[in-house]
């Protein structure tokens, strides 16, 4: 039986939640994404809008989203723990909804004073204007009085000009200008819900070679994320990829498998160019993981 | 860990905080070597990231859009919109406004939108399982959503363009709809025009008193020039009645005249007279039916009665009618009879065109082209004299007003003049297209120089005089000054204007031959050395059909390529052929053709029929204030979003694409690999050739 609650408070710390949806898998949380990054080396890609700036391309936000390889590691080392978000499509309840309803009313109701504390301080701030303008306005008044034939005492208007702050009423700021929340992580928490969602990355030969090569390489300290951008299945980096250049391209060939000479030189001089060392990683049948790296060089 | 915050943590929040952007880690080192500076480089940088992503989304509720999810049509239904999205995202569907699901994730990242489901808000995570099902995969979202960020208008993908390759040149497609929406404006604004009185309509038509007028008959005259192949278009059909009425028409000597009218500057080649009177068979019937012109055009009483009576008639409906009577009096050679046979079927043809008009706009024509329609089945077209010809237009009512006007440079009246057959095609031609397409009947040619208005009117039953000048043997001409009444107002003829150079119109003309039979010298005889012997000797032999001359031309060309030495290479076996074959030699580009053994292959025609269509993801559009989501014209690009494992696609699926959407946008393979997108096109190209000679 599955319970829905809604969230305020800081849950006490568990496992890492990583959320499958539609075959990846995505980490909604900032803690868990500083987490993951530097004490496990896994870096993924953020994949969302960065809140404050979403209207661009070189920063992104939450979601985090992790390669095939880094989950699988995750879930071996028992660090993380794999939900499906597909459980928190939830029929909500009358019991949710007025949990919810509270929290927003309580937080509105917050929000009354600390808008009348802030219009307070500003008023403060401000004061001796307010008082100038107050005077100015007074002395007008007083000559067209003056001019009408009126004798007026001054000495007490005088008085009367010191005003106490504390007894002007401040209007509650009206609800549609309160501030609410826009949940990126589901503030609605799940308990005791079914059995985790199946992964089952790797399945073929080549995902299984993959993996390995992932596997071996992060064991041996580096950084891995994803080869797309130089052609090959990783880049190595030696630690985070935000400070340090990538060492190697890695590319995962299976033990058997003949590669053309026109490939190697390839390999070799896209290596070259972008000051990186191609890296050819095998997995011969006892299980044992080969590297070889290429050099193109020119002999004269 | 799942936190939602207090009402005194949102409050820090009413201003944004920090609006810079975090750093991406500075200059990078090459390896880590455990120094203290590094790791303070490190440390600070992950401070920052955390702090970047553990932003919470905190709006002012009053600033939200708020929408609610329909999990079954996978929409996201809202009510009022703010801000500027609705431009360019979602549609409206019986009232309602809708998302699609891409769009609604987009908002809810922006902050600009907040979507219930169940009286619950959502958030962006589920959204991100609720809304990427079905149709929707997380790369196509990310895709959208990358290229969203930075700016581009990005729609589903909507089929493929359907514009004609003509209009595409033309630039017309960029143009199309906001044409139609003019036209439809424009037909809202002429329809209380149309219910005016005909009369009105038709005065303002036919009386070319009018300067203005007369500018906008120009124009029209523009147009039926630059539209002339359209009516010959028209010709093969005159052709074919003309078969039907067991009468001969050639078309091609029309054609000619049409080339040689728009190169010598549409001169009037209908007042050339090619053969002198004697020499027609018809002379008699020719003569006489000049003098009966001559008697009908003569008598100004009957003249002016006619102009008269078209002045009231245009108070009582003046009406087109470009019939075919109104040649009758213009052709006297022994191709008369041809001639006006011609003409009738041309004005059968017009007449067909017109009645396909009718609908449309022109209530005038309408009721001319009926009034033509009722007569002509009664009328025999089979008179071969002119007389009887005549004779038979009289009985059958079918006489229309012909005033012909040219000036300045000539006036036509009360002249006897000849026509050729090929002239007369092409003035009625014209008349007839004019009609057809503008219901007007005034022509003014472009530089003014020659104005001919045709008025007919079909019930007042009337004469007709267009006479032209005979200018045969004669070195000048005065033309006769024309009735002032036919003149439009604030014109007055010069007396240097009626003279009329026949001498000099010679010189132009057969200036002109000669510059047509220079042209003629083909360029390619000049390569008299690559052509094989046969191709430079004339044919000699002697066919009698053209099929008998193609035999002809064969066998000699064979005998030619025979000629070889060492022919009997490839006679006796069929192994050996030779590349290049001496008749192959036309040209060095036919000969590159022969030695070119794997020939090049348009890519784009091979496949015509993508198998699965729905590969297109996105249609792009570069920013832009203009951009209307109902007419959202040409897209500056295409996507096709693949996944960094499926394979790429095979040269005949992307030239299948290419072929089927036959428009040069580009399309863009996006490849999502976990994350990260990267953009492909995948372009087709053709070799350069060098051909120096030939």
């Amino acid at each position: 039986m599955r319970v829905y609650q809604f969230s305020v408070l800081k849950m006490v710390e568990s496992k890492v939640k990583l959320h499958l949806c539609n075959g990846q898998c995505f980490i909604w949380n900032a803690n868990d994404a500083d987490v993951l990054r530097q004490e496990f080396h896994c870096v993924g890609s953020l994949v969302g809008c960065l809140p404050r700036a979403p209207r661009q391309n070189t920063h992104l936000g939450l979601p985090l989203q992790l390669l095939p390889e880094e989950t699988t590691l995750l879930l071996e080392k028992g660090v993380a723990e794999l939900v499906s978000t597909a459980d928190t499509l939830f029929d909500p309840n009358e019991k949710l909804i007025e949990e919810f309803k509270a929290h927003r009313k309580s937080s509105y109701c917050q929000q009354i004073e600390l808008f009348r504390a802030e219009r307070k301080k500003e008023i403060l701030q401000n004061l001796p204007k307010i008082i100038e303008g107050k005077r100015a306005k007074r002395q007008k008044m007083l000559e067209e009085k003056h001019e009408a034939g009126e004798t007026v005492d001054k000495e007490v208007n005088e008085d009367e000009e010191e005003f106490n702050v504390d007894k002007i009423t401040i209007p509650p700021v009206p609800e549609h200008h309160a501030l609410v929340q826009l949940y990126t992580e589901s503030p609605y928490i799940v308990t005791g819900q079914s059995s985790p969602p199946l992964w089952s990355y790797p399945s073929t030969d080549q995902e299984r070679l993959r993996y390995s090569v992932f596997k071996d390489l992060w064991e041996k300290g580096y950084f891995i994320t994803s080869g797309s951008k130089f052609g090959g299945d990783f880049l190595v980096y030696p630690g985070d990829p935000a400070r340090y250049h990538s060492f190697f391209i890695a590319i995962c060939l299976s033990h058997d498998k003949k590669i053309s000479a026109l490939d190697v030189i390839a390999l070799g001089r896209l290596g070259s160019n972008v000051k990186k060392t191609a890296l050819l990683c095998s997995k011969d049948s006892d299980g044992k993981l080969f590297y070889s790296s290429l050099q193109w060089t020119g002999m004269s | 860990m799942h936190t939602s915050l207090s009402g005194e943590k949102l409050f820090r929040f009413r201003t944004p905080l920090d609006k810079s952007l975090p750093q991406k880690g500075g200059i990078k080192d090459f390896a880590p070597d455990g120094s203290w500076l590094q790791a303070k480089k490190l440390e600070k940088f992950y401070e920052e990231r955390l702090q970047a992503l553990s932003e919470p989304r905190v709006e002012k509720s009053s600033d939200l859009v708020k929408g609610e999810w329909n999990p079954e049509k996978c929409l996201v239904e809202f009510e009022k919109e703010k801000g500027k999205f609705w431009i360019h995202m979602g549609f409206v569907d019986v009232k309602r406004k809708w998302l699609y699901p891409e769009e609604a994730l987009f908002l809810m990242e922006t902050s600009v939108l907040e979507v219930w489901y169940r009286g619950l808000p959502i958030s962006l995570q589920q959204a991100y399982t609720f809304f990427l099902v079905g149709s929707l995969s997380m790369e196509q979202y990310q895709v959208y959503l990358h290229l969203r960020r930075i700016g581009y208008v990005v729609l589903r993908h909507q089929g493929r363009l359907n514009f004609t390759r003509y209009e595409k040149q033309l630039g017309l497609d960029k143009y199309a709809n906001k044409k139609q929406r003019k036209r439809k404006q424009n037909e809202k604004q002429e329809n209380p025009s149309d219910k005016k009185s005909e009369e009105q309509i038709s005065s303002e038509m036919f009386i070319p008193t009018k300067s203005e007028e007369a500018d906008t008959a120009a124009e029209n005259f523009n147009v039926s020039a630059r539209k002339k192949h359209k009516i010959l278009i028209d010709l093969p059909c005159a052709k074919d009645h003309s078969k039907e009425n067991s009468f001969r028409m050639d078309a091609s000597v029309t054609v000619d005249t049409y080339v040689t009218m728009e190169t010598n500057g549409s001169k009037y080649k209908c007042l050339q007279n090619d053969k002198g009177i004697d020499e027609s068979v018809d002379i008699t019937s020719c003569n006489g039916n000049g003098d009966k012109i001559n008697e009908s055009n003569s008598c100004s009483s009957l003249d002016g009665e006619s102009h008269d009576s078209v002045n009231t008639s245009q108070n009582n409906k003046v009406c087109a009618e470009f019939g075919a009577n109104r040649h009758k009096c213009l052709e006297m050679d022994d191709e008369c009879s041809e001639t006006i046979n011609i003409a009738i079927s041309l004005s059968k043809d017009g007449k067909g065109l017109t009645s396909g008009l009718i609908d449309q706009e022109e209530p005038i024509c309408d009721t001319s082209a009926a009034e033509v329609k009722c007569k002509h089945p009664d009328e025999s077209p089979k008179s071969h004299s002119m007389e009887n010809f005549q004779k038979h237009l009289e009985e059958s009512d079918l006489l229309d007003t012909h005033s012909g006007k040219l000036a300045p440079v000539c006036r036509v009246r009360n002249h006897q003049g000849w026509y050729t057959s090929d002239d007369l095609n092409e003035w009625y031609n014209l008349i007839c297209y004019n009609a057809a397409n503008n219901q007007n009947l005034q022509m003014v040619e472009p530089d003014n120089s020659l104005q001919v208005v045709f008025e007919s009117d079909l019930n007042q039953n009337l004469h007709r005089n267009v006479i032209f000048p005979d200018i045969g043997e004669k070195d000048m001409l005065v033309l006769r000054r024309p009735d002032d009444r036919l003149l439009p107002e604030n014109i007055t003829l010069s007396d240097s204007s009626l003279i009329f150079n026949v001498q000099n119109y010679h010189k132009t003309k057969s200036k002109t031959r000669d510059s047509r039979r220079e042209q003629n010298i083909p360029y390619l005889y000049e390569l008299d050395f690559s052509y094989a012997g046969f191709m430079r000797s004339k044919f000699r032999g002697q066919a009698r059909s053209w099929k008998e001359y193609r035999e002809c031309v064969k066998r000699e060309e064979f005998d030619a390529s025979g000629s070889t030495p060492v022919q009997y290479l490839w006679q006796e076996s069929e192994e050996v052929v030779p590349l290049v074959r001496p008749e192959n030699a036309v040209s060095t580009a036919a000969v590159l053709q022969k030695l070119q053994i794997i020939q090049e292959v348009d890519v784009t025609k091979m496949c015509k029929w993508p198998n699965n269509k729905e590969k297109i993801s996105y249609d792009v559009y570069l920013p832009d204030l203009k951009f209307k989501k109902s007419q959202p014209g040409i897209p500056n690009h295409r996507i096709c979003v693949v996944r960094s494992v499926d394979p790429p696609p095979s040269i005949s699926e992307v030239s299948a694409l290419y072929g089927y959407l036959d428009d040069d946008i580009p399309i863009h393979w996006a490849v999502v690999d976990n994350g990260e997108i990267a953009f492909y096109e995948f372009s087709p190209i053709s070799l350069p050739v060098d051909i120096t000679v030939g």
